[in-house]
């Protein structure tokens, strides 16, 4: 009896995630079918979920050997791994100082971080170029990265957060015995054992930077400094555009991004094990 | 060890490099905004000092701005009560160890990976008169030439469901590395106690999660308040402002419209009310994570 | 543990990559010129992309002493990305293009435009087609040179025409007597508008006004001159209502925008469009249309009387001089010179017709391009398209209510009163 009402419950769970995943994939497929296709049928209202009467290979190549396509995918590797790193860096210690140390401002301080996930961009596009262009850092590397580390920082020390504050106090009682000073203690003990929560929030900020249109539109001024986004937008015409070619240059953004989050998942996912080796 | 981590210096090391950097490169700005917002501006010329008419303005004889909040919530809503428990669902299914757990978590994923540009294309096409949508109504027999998109009383709608959806997978993983947190112990104990399976999620597993659980509320409730992508692409507002969010407004403010002043104090109200409702979930969520140290 | 010290490095090494790459500039000869011009010319896939950037070489080679450094974005992102420049320093930009009179104007009352009077020599001005200067001349100043004008047209498949067994349309009643018959055809949008980009709803009440106003009454009205109360436009908004009841512009014109328009009528699934004159080249291009019959005509008269000189369009764009540049005499020469080389090619590139007097191959244009050639001489006088002339929240409320004259629930007194009370509060 048991056994079959379990079963029951089991296959209704993998019924469940055998729809969810057709509807989850269905976008991705549409990318793919789009990214071959010409105009004429992309945007022909009768035709949805068909595939490509005629397969535009010439889409992909028109998008990596036109304009400077390659040179901007690594821009934005560049920048998306550098935000990723400092950004997680500085948050993660302004997360613990929060969560785990004992000082009178950090409700405030915690306040102003979670402005950062309120501020509608678009408004503040403004500002911060005037700022960018009276600290003269506009223009460069440093003037797209310091605003991508900024705006990706809240939403790692809320996610952080919730992962600082399961840790039992024992730990840092236990490492301050044996006498490690506080800068050991917080990257070889504490920031390992909260992996998970850092894989998590590296996935969050690497796709806000490496998706980003607005700011890296309008603070880069030199094709050298440009990310892919805005080298895929390039293909956009005055007025006719071939967005089978936008299509396939999203495809191959697309792609380094599920490569990451397949990487840093994985780390979520073993996290289980490590938790108990530790336990 | 609280000597240790009271020290007053150690505190500032930690704390100093991000929040110089956060107040110089996100404060700084966003109180620029809020000056902004008590000008006649057009954004390039002069500005004339107008105190609070802007916000008068907001809040009297503007005609779409209440509709546009009103829309705000009812994605807000939707997405706390209908995408969250979604997610979670899906996080705690995942972490018991499916058969293909990583497959799952990888594909559940991907719309978030995609573009809101091209998210957005691909439900203007399902919800045209020719679309998807109406395909499929007319093989059940419902044939239904509904143009979902301009008709003012479901243009809104065409923008929340696929707001609501595309973020599953976005609070999903963030949930799963929540559960993934939650040390066997407790597990190990709840199981001497008989509870295993949906008994174990209840007991211990959303209990615990709550502190994560809250991050994700706040982080829909936020993105519901500010919401403009999906909207700005499927409907860019339309037809004749019925589906406007405050962004859309906003953004029509500050770039298209030339009423940079206007467009400032929009932005200035969406970070107000973003405060005041997170502050409200922080009181609501206050218990729950209170219970979740009891544990 | 060495894998901290691994990451600390690999900061500092990313930040300091980051600042001397910031740092570097290019050392030129003391009495060499760098102008830094902004453009939206990016699309590697357009001839004007290339045209433009060989235009730009050749100026080089004509001047030693000029580099030109090119800053390209798409339109929607150029658009902000402008007007953020320019509501902070402006630094680095010295020539940049842009949309006039309306969207200049901003621009020009906050004095951030060169006014290019003293650089506009009487040979240069012998060059330029007459007329073709007035969006540019702004309080008395000239502020840049024309490129080309552009004209709005309907694009037919004549097939769709023979099949429904009518004939293509001179008048308005013509037009509605040939919608309704194509109507009937299966899977055909008699004209198709692609109104969910809202210029084009516009272009659509601007084509209708024109015919019922007249062009330059509807001009004296944009600029303010007059006000919004001509019967003329209360008649165009009910033209465009009536077009919508009889399904001439399909059941639902909101939901297509210019792409989905366009697709449909290489589909075969348009008998008419209303687009650009570079629509013309988007036809020939096409690889996999299937549409073998075009004609193009102006927008049909409302009157037998009427003679149809008038037409939407003109020259609206070109390329205009920071008013802080260090460099004014530079810029603006350079400034004149891609205007003209940009507009002697307009033909070749399909993007318009030249604002210059210049030798044309017709040869060299393409097919559907060489008969626009001939309605075009035979027209006056253009408006161009409204939201390019009207301030820029007039601009708006134009384009949403021509926009609401298509959702189904139109109202034309409020359309009515909204542009009157939008164009009456304009500055």
């Amino acid at each position: 009896m048991k056994i079959s009402a379990m079963k029951i419950k089991k296959t209704l769970i993998y019924l469940f995630l055998a729809v969810f995943t057709f509807i989850q994939i269905f976008p991705f497929y549409w990318l793919v079918t789009f990214s071959f296709k010409s105009n004429t049928e992309i945007f022909d209202s009768n035709n949805l979920v068909g595939l490509p009467k005629v397969w535009h290979l010439e889409n992909f190549s028109k998008a990596l050997m036109g304009g400077e396509i390659l040179r901007y995918l690594l821009n934005s590797v560049f920048y998306a791994a550098v935000t990723v790193v400092v950004s997680t860096l500085l948050a993660s210690m302004v997360a613990y100082a929060i969560n785990r140390m004992y000082w009178k401002a950090k409700g405030i301080v915690a306040a102003i971080f979670s402005l950062g996930i309120m501020i509608p961009v678009q408004a503040t596009l403004l500002p911060l170029f005037q700022g960018l262009d009276r600290l003269g850092i506009r223009g460069g590397y440093l003037g797209l990265m310091l605003p991508y580390i900024t705006f990706a920082m809240p939403m790692t020390v809320m996610i952080l957060g919730g992962f600082f504050k399961a840790l039992p106090r024992e730990i840092e009682e236990a490492a301050c015995i044996d006498g490690c000073n506080i800068f050991n203690m917080f990257f070889k003990i504490i920031l390992p054992m909260i992996r998970p929560g850092i894989a998590t929030s590296c996935i969050f900020a690497f796709l806000n930077t490496w998706n980003e249109l607005l700011f890296a539109n309008t603070f880069v001024d030199d094709a050298k400094y440009k990310t892919l986004p805005v080298g895929i937008m390039s293909f956009v015409g005055e007025h006719s555009t071939n967005w089978g070619i936008i299509g396939a240059g999203m495809v191959i953004a697309t792609l380094p991004t599920v490569l990451i989050y397949l990487l840093l998942s994985k780390q979520v996912q073993e996290s289980f094990t490590v938790g108990a080796v530790k336990g | 060890m609280k000597k240790l981590l009271s020290n007053k210096w150690y505190v500032t090391v930690f704390v100093a490099p991000g929040l110089i950097l956060f107040l110089v490169m996100a404060v700084i700005p966003l109180f620029t905004t809020g000056y902004y917002g008590l000008f006649n501006y057009d954004g390039i010329g002069q500005k004339v000092f107008i105190g609070l008419k802007n916000y008068k303005e907001l809040f009297t004889t503007d005609p779409y701005f209440k509709r546009a909040v009103l829309n705000s919530f009812i994605l807000a809503a939707g997405s706390l009560f209908i995408q969250i428990p979604i997610a979670l669902f899906l996080a705690i299914v995942l972490a018991n160890r499916v058969k293909g757990e990583g497959f799952y978590r990888t594909v559940f994923f991907l719309p978030v990976v995609i573009s809101s540009m091209v998210i957005g294309q691909l439900w203007c096409k399902i919800f045209n008169s020719e679309g998807l949508l109406n395909a499929i109504l007319g093989a059940l027999g419902m044939a239904n030439d509904t143009a979902w998109l301009v008709n003012p009383k479901t243009a809104y709608m065409t923008t929340v469901i696929p707001a609501i959806w595309q973020s599953i997978g976005y609070h999903m993983v963030i949930l799963y590395a929540g559960v993934k947190n939650i040390s066997p112990e407790y597990y190990e104990a709840a199981k001497l106690d008989g509870a295993t399976g949906f008994k174990a999620a209840t007991k211990i597993t959303i209990p615990l999660l709550m502190p994560t659980i809250k991050v994700c509320a706040t982080f829909a409730l936020v993105g519901s308040l500010r919401v403009f992508d999906l909207v700005y692409v499927m409907t860019g507002g339309g037809p004749n402002h019925v589906s406007e969010v405050p962004a859309t407004l906003m953004y029509d403010n500050l770039f298209v419209k030339c009423r940079y002043g206007y467009g400032s104090a929009q932005a200035f109200f969406i970070v107000f009310e973003c405060l005041l409702f997170s502050f409200l979930l922080n009181l609501i969520f206050k218990k729950s994570e209170e219970n979740a140290s009891m544990i | 543990m060495n894998k901290w010290k691994k990451f600390t490095a690999a900061c500092m090494g990313a930040a300091m990559v980051g600042t001397t790459a910031f740092g570097s500039s290019t050392v030129f000869a003391d009495d060499t010129v760098t102008l830094d011009v902004w453009h939206q010319f990016t699309d590697p896939e357009s001839a004007q992309t290339s045209a433009f950037e060989a235009a730009v070489k050749e100026y080089e080679k004509e001047h030693d002493n000029i580099k030109i450094k090119l800053h390209g974005l798409d339109t929607e992102s150029y658009k902000t990305k402008i007007s953020t420049e320019f509501a902070s320093s402006a630094s680095g930009v010295d020539v940049f293009y842009y949309w006039a009179p309306g969207k200049l104007k901003l621009f020009t009352d906050a004095d951030k435009v060169l006014p290019l009077n003293d650089y506009v020599t009487d040979d240069i001005k012998s060059k330029i087609k007459e007329g073709s200067t007035s969006n540019f001349e702004l309080d008395g100043n000239l502020y840049g040179l024309p490129i080309d004008s552009y004209m709005m047209c309907l694009f037919c498949n004549k097939d769709l025409f023979d099949e429904a067994g009518v004939e293509i349309p001179k008048t308005y009643d013509e037009l509605l007597t040939a919608g309704e018959a194509l109507e009937k055809l299966d899977g055909v949008t008699p004209l198709a508008v692609g109104a969910k980009d809202a210029w084009l709803a516009g272009a659509l009440y601007e084509s209708l006004a024109l015919r019922e106003v007249g062009a330059s009454e509807v001009q004296s009205t944009l600029l303010g001159e007059k006000e919004f109360t001509n019967d003329g436009f209360k008649k165009a908004a009910e033209d465009v209502v009536e077009l919508y009841d009889k399904g001439i512009l399909g059941k639902s014109p909101l939901e297509d925008g210019e792409a989905e328009a366009t697709a449909d009528f290489l589909n075969g699934k348009v008998a008419m469009q209303l687009d650009g004159s570079w629509f013309a080249g988007t036809i020939d291009n096409a690889e996999d249309s299937s549409v073998k019959n075009v004609e193009v005509i102006t927008f049909p008269v409302v009157s037998d009387k009427q003679d149809a000189t008038d037409y939407a369009g003109g020259a609206g764009a070109s390329f205009f001089v920071n008013k802080n540049t260090d460099t004014p005499k530079e810029s603006a020469d350079f400034a004149m010179y891609i205007s003209e080389k940009m507009g002697e090619q307009a033909l070749e590139l399909g993007t318009g017709f030249p604002c210059w007097n210049t030798e044309i191959d017709t040869d060299k244009v393409s097919p559907t391009f060489v008969k626009l050639m001939d309605l075009y001489d035979g027209v006056k006088t253009g408006v161009q398209n409204w939201d390019g002339i009207l301030g820029a929240n007039a601009a708006a409320v134009h384009l949403e209510q021509a926009q609401s004259l298509l959702s189904g629930s139109a109202d034309v007194d409020s359309f009515m009163s909204a542009h009157q009370e939008a164009i009456s509060t304009q500055e």
